[in-house]
């Protein structure tokens, strides 16, 4: 029975692909972002600030900002119900990121949607969902339109271990294969759907196998070494604006609960442990100083950076006007 | 514990009253207080309100029937209550829908219900034809029909049906062409139908008919004519109006200082009773107001008038019409006058003969105020003049004070800041 | 006037609607090179090719949540589900997703898609291939569903449909595919959320839609002989539905029977009869409101049991004298 672990270390990759350091620059902050978002947003949990329930990316933020990092600013994304990282890796405003998710009138979504619903068209993200695989079909709706455009696009579809498994991953990819759409279906595989371990939900221990099934390449990378995935998408990403659609998993690994009520008692305290080894951040911030490219006190400063950006976000939101209940049944239907 | 509903005593001298309408149907629930059914008695039409609260539950007396006062007319109880037995049954004014429902509550499709209400139909007195027995719209316009048109009166529809004819094919004497008693026994016995229609003296009419005989003939009247000027009068109206948003008529003027002149006048409150060949002396000033309805004239009464400020008067005498109108006058307003005005000047009278109103010794009558050119030292002014006929009797005022009593109310109408202070 | 049939009207409307704006595209099962399973587009895959009329593998999900997904990013995409029967194995996808994305997105979104399924019974196809489940879409905020009886309608409301910044289902009815009907040659649109009255009366109003419009029309013409005078309305779009002409029409008639091909409980009947009684039409109505519906039953197999499971016209004929009397 492969262990968690070492299903990681099948997955790693050697070598830092030669990536711009303005891109570098910006790949680190947005990990630190999401680093420090989530972990607010854990905080404002914990004191009952928000509303409903969230699903926190911490430890996966490699896997956003590497995948991202690897696309074009007009490449569509489409998103899970645990979506702030893909969300902030896409660029995104966080003040109104933020307000959203304290439900009010400024935030993306003008507080109709919260943490599972957070989308930004203009930027290409399609939205988190609420469904498990609901994003998948969508995804691949949005590769249709970008064939019949002509255009040189990617759709970049996240989804989970748990969405591996439902009816809409095998439909829409099948559908792609056969139209050869311009979708990289990249499988987030966190180790567990909410309490499953994926040992006991799919017999398949490499998933990227079932790339097989539809006759697409398939690839497994690290998922907490953001070079690693950043160079598996860009590769992925050349090849399927002209030949259809590819599959990526990248292993990786949460290290909060499923959501706010999961007291993870289906995972031992030394399996995190482990994980938390292989953080992605202090990993690539070791490789950036590596590099040369930076020192330490620019890394500093991009940390402390990192975190202003989230008080300021949270500054704003929680002095935004909350939306007025005249607002109830507007926007159910377009004119 | 059912409480019975009785035909109330409304004044003291009444003693039958006759349904008009119900307000509520069988079943309907009631709050006391609230309005129950319309009655017309021998001065007024007016709504009699419910003593207690719970639920109509029967309904023994129909519209149109006169009844004695402190009969039972109809129960209130709980829902569902049943009537007491030992009670006359409940008078069904056909045939009582049969419709499976709750007992007591009459079955009507909400059209059927609305349109009632609209037309001032009792439910209960519709036959119902729905197939289950419900009451239709139909029959709520059938009805309203017989009662506008072919109508006829339950004692017409008895003997008809009793000797076999279809009253509907006669032709009717009653109000509106309703078909009486009067028709079918001539239509029994074979008379051709008459060339004049006679209807029966409604209550209103019957009481001013004997009323007025009663003044013609046992009153010696005479009748005063007067002139006063009335153009500061109707000056200082307008500015009252404009400056204090008010609606002051002339009328409320004339009877302000009508008031006023009857306080210097007692001699005027006056008036004989020959039986006991006593002067009677009234001493307040309570103002009957001649009101012209379409079903007869009536004079509610204003009383203590003279105690009362020129608005406070205005608003009553409105409110009286208003009310008078909507038929709800209680038996008291319209007793105990001691003099009367009646005001014919809107319809351009010149002049006329008000006849006495019984008890009282006088009555005074208001004429059209006409524009007038006259030369004030030699230069043309205008001016409105307005005669004032007062009729007086004989007996027991003379003409000298009849025309002392015109003197004082003629100053206070050409000066009305005095009728004011 | 050309008379087409209920086919050859919604070929014709997409078509149309294929030619005037680039963005519109069509796919489903079967419908490109099979022509569709009851032949509606036939010849549309010669026309525009297989970018814009797509035959797809058999994935209602997919099909469903790709129509969406095209949607949201500027296409305007036609789905056709084969059957409407197999719209539940999307439905998450049209219920969830599609029907909700505006409102979730703060209304920063629109998703722009036609889904299009034939419904109904009566060709013995039984329980999983005959239902008619429109009420199951009325219930969806953000969706709107479209019924049309006729020809002229069909084609008049697709092409509205198409139009439609919002995801409209669109309930074909199979056996009415072959039927013919007079249709403009010249450009026509009708606007959803309007009603039309199919045959005008002053007794009752009779309201329906779909294949029981035509059977509707049959027992007012027979009715009519008798004096009975029967107001035939087809609100054509549930969902908007057109309230004011429905109300209208009860305080005309004072009657009101409401006729309707899918189950009785909870159809759609159930929530127009709530309307009426809830209106200023209630206080004209001079019987009770009755509905004729399909039994609450999944459809039989037997011909005979097939016919008799939903309205006859010997059922609305009964009915519609019973108020009558």
């Amino acid at each position: 029975m492969p262990t968690v672990s070492s299903r990681a270390s099948a997955a790693r990759k050697e070598g830092v692909p030669e990536i711009p350091r303005e891109r570098l620059h910006d790949m680190y902050l947005k990990m630190l972002q999401i680093r420090a978002f989530e972990e607010k947003v854990a905080y404002f949990f914990s004191r009952g600030m928000v509303h409903g329930t969230t699903h926190l990316y911490i430890g996966e933020e490699a896997t956003a900002v590497g995948a991202i990092g690897a696309l074009k600013d007009d490449d569509i994304i489409t998103s899970t119900h645990r979506g702030h990282g893909h969300t902030i890796a896409k660029g995104i405003d966080l003040k109104r990121m933020m307000a959203e998710l304290l439900g009010k009138e400024d935030g993306y979504c003008r507080g109709k949607g919260g943490s599972m619903h957070i989308a930004d068209l203009s930027r290409g993200n399609l939205g988190a969902n609420g469904v498990v695989g609901g994003g998948i079909p969508i995804a691949t709706g949005a590769g249709i339109t970008v064939r019949l455009r002509g255009e040189e696009k990617v759709v970049v579809c996240f989804f989970g271990d748990g969405a591996i498994n439902e009816g809409t991953f095998h439909e829409s990819v099948n559908m792609a294969s056969v139209w050869k759409l311009p979708v990289i279906y990249l499988c987030e595989n966190n180790q567990y759907g909410m309490s499953m371990s994926i040992n006991k939900s799919t017999n398949l221990v490499d998933l990227s196998e079932r790339a097989r099934a539809y006759g697409i390449p398939g690839k497994r990378v690290d998922g907490n070494d953001v070079f690693a995935v950043f160079a598996a998408v860009t590769e992925a990403r050349q090849y399927v604006i002209k030949s259809g659609p590819v599959l990526i998993v990248a292993e990786t690994y949460r290290f909060t609960g499923h959501s706010k009520s999961d007291a993870n008692r289906y995972r031992t305290k030394e399996e995190i442990a482990e994980w938390k080894e292989r953080d992605p951040i202090p990993r690539m911030r070791a490789r950036l100083l590596e590099s040369g490219q930076f020192t330490e006190a620019q890394l500093s400063e991009l940390e402390s950076q990192g975190r202003q950006s989230i008080e300021e976000a949270v500054a704003y939101a929680e002095s935004c006007p909350e939306p007025s209940v005249d607002e109830l049944t507007t926007d159910v239907y377009a004119e | 514990m059912a409480t019975s509903v009785i035909m109330p005593k409304a004044g003291m001298a009444m003693e039958t009253g006759t349904i008009i309408r119900w307000l509520k149907n069988v079943g309907d629930p009631v709050t006391a207080g609230e309005p129950l059914l319309e009655i017309q008695t021998d001065k007024v039409a007016m709504e009699v309100e419910a003593e207690a609260s719970g639920y109509l539950i029967a309904i023994l007396r129909a519209p149109g029937e006169e009844v004695a006062v402190t009969e039972q007319i109809a129960f209130i109880g709980a829902k569902n209550e049943k009537p007491p037995t030992g009670a006359p049954a409940p008078v069904p004014a056909q045939a009582p829908p049969t419709a499976a429902g709750t007992p007591g509550r009459v079955m009507a499709t909400p059209a059927a219900r609305r349109r009632a209400g609209e037309l001032g139909v009792a439910l209960e007195a519709a036959v119902a034809t729905g197939p289950e027995g419900e009451i239709r719209l139909r029959d709520v316009e059938a009805v309203s029909d017989s009662r506008r048109t072919a109508s006829v009166s339950p004692l017409a529809r008895k003997i008809a049906q009793q000797e076999g004819i279809d009253p509907t094919t006669l032709t009717g004497t009653g109000p509106g062409g309703r078909i009486l008693r009067q028709d079918v026994s001539m239509a029994l016995a074979g008379h051709p139908q008459p060339h004049a229609t006679r209807t029966k003296l409604t209550a209103v009419r019957k009481i001013i008919a004997q009323r007025m005989a009663e003044s013609h003939l046992s009153i010696p009247q005479f009748t005063l004519d007067t002139q006063a000027d009335v153009t500061s009068l109707l000056t200082l109206r307008s500015r009252i109006n404009a400056e204090a948003a008010l609606s002051i008529t002339v009328n409320d003027f004339i009877m302000k200082a009508t008031a006023a002149a009857l306080v210097e006048a007692p001699y005027m409150l006056c008036s004989i009773d020959s039986d006991e060949d006593e002067i009677v002396q009234y001493h307040d000033v309570n103002l009957g107001m001649a009101v012209a309805l379409e079903s007869g004239l009536i004079v509610p009464v204003i009383r203590g008038a003279e105690r009362l400020t020129l608005s406070a008067l205005a608003a009553q005498s409105a409110d009286i019409v208003r009310r008078a109108r909507e038929r709800q006058l209680t038996p008291d307003e319209m007793t105990g006058g001691t003099f009367t005005v009646s005001n014919l000047g809107m319809y351009g009278i010149t002049s006329f003969t008000p006849l006495i109103n019984p008890p009282e010794g006088a009555i005074l009558g208001i004429n059209a105020a006409r524009a007038e050119v006259y030369l004030d030292a030699g230069q043309p002014k205008e001016r409105r003049l307005m005669t004032l006929s007062l009729s007086v009797d004989h007996r027991v005022i003379d003409g000298a004070q009849g025309a002392l009593f015109l003197q004082k109310l003629v100053a206070l109408l050409e000066n009305p800041y005095k009728a004011l202070i | 006037m050309r008379e087409i049939t209920y086919a050859e009207a919604i070929r014709e409307a997409m078509s149309e609607e294929m030619r005037r704006d680039k963005n519109v595209f069509f796919m489903g099962e079967d419908i490109g090179v099979y022509g569709g399973a009851f032949g509606v587009s036939v010849g549309m895959i010669e026309e525009f090719g297989p970018q814009r009329v797509r035959d797809t593998p058999i994935s209602e999900a997919a099909i469903i949540g790709a129509a969406a997904g095209a949607a949201v990013t500027g296409s305007r995409p036609i789905a056709e589900i084969q059957f409407s029967d197999f719209i539940a194995i999307g439905l998450d996808q049209l219920g969830n997703q599609a029907a909700k994305m505006r409102y979730m997105f703060g209304g920063r979104a629109q998703v722009p898609m036609v889904l299009r399924a034939p419904a109904g019974s009566g060709t013995g196809a039984a329980a999983q291939h005959s239902q008619s489940q429109e009420a199951l879409y009325c219930h969806i905020p953000g969706l709107k569903v479209v019924t049309p009886s006729t020809p002229y309608d069909a084609k008049g409301l697709l092409k509205s449909a198409i139009r439609d910044n919002n995801p409209v289902v669109f309930l074909e009815q199979k056996l009415l595919y072959r039927k013919k009907g007079p249709v403009p040659e010249e450009e026509y649109t009708i606007p959803l959320g309007r009603a039309d009255v199919k045959r005008t009366g002053t007794d009752l109003t009779l309201v329906t839609w779909g294949r029981m419009v035509a059977m509707c029309l049959e027992v007012a013409e027979k009715l009519a002989a008798e004096g009975k005078s029967i107001e035939v309305l087809d609100p054509r779009t549930l969902v908007p539905l057109d309230k004011e002409a429905i109300i209208q029409s009860v305080i005309r008639t004072g009657r009101l029977l409401i006729v309707h091909e899918a189950v009785q409980t909870a159809g759609y009947g159930a929530e127009i009869a709530a309307v009426v009684a809830d209106s200023k039409a209630f206080y004209h109505l001079d019987a009770p409101i009755r509905r004729v519906a399909g039994f609450d039953i999944p459809i039989p197999y037997n011909p005979n049991l097939e016919r008799n499971a939903v309205p006859t016209p010997e059922k609305i004929e009964h009915a519609a004298r019973n108020l009558l009397r």
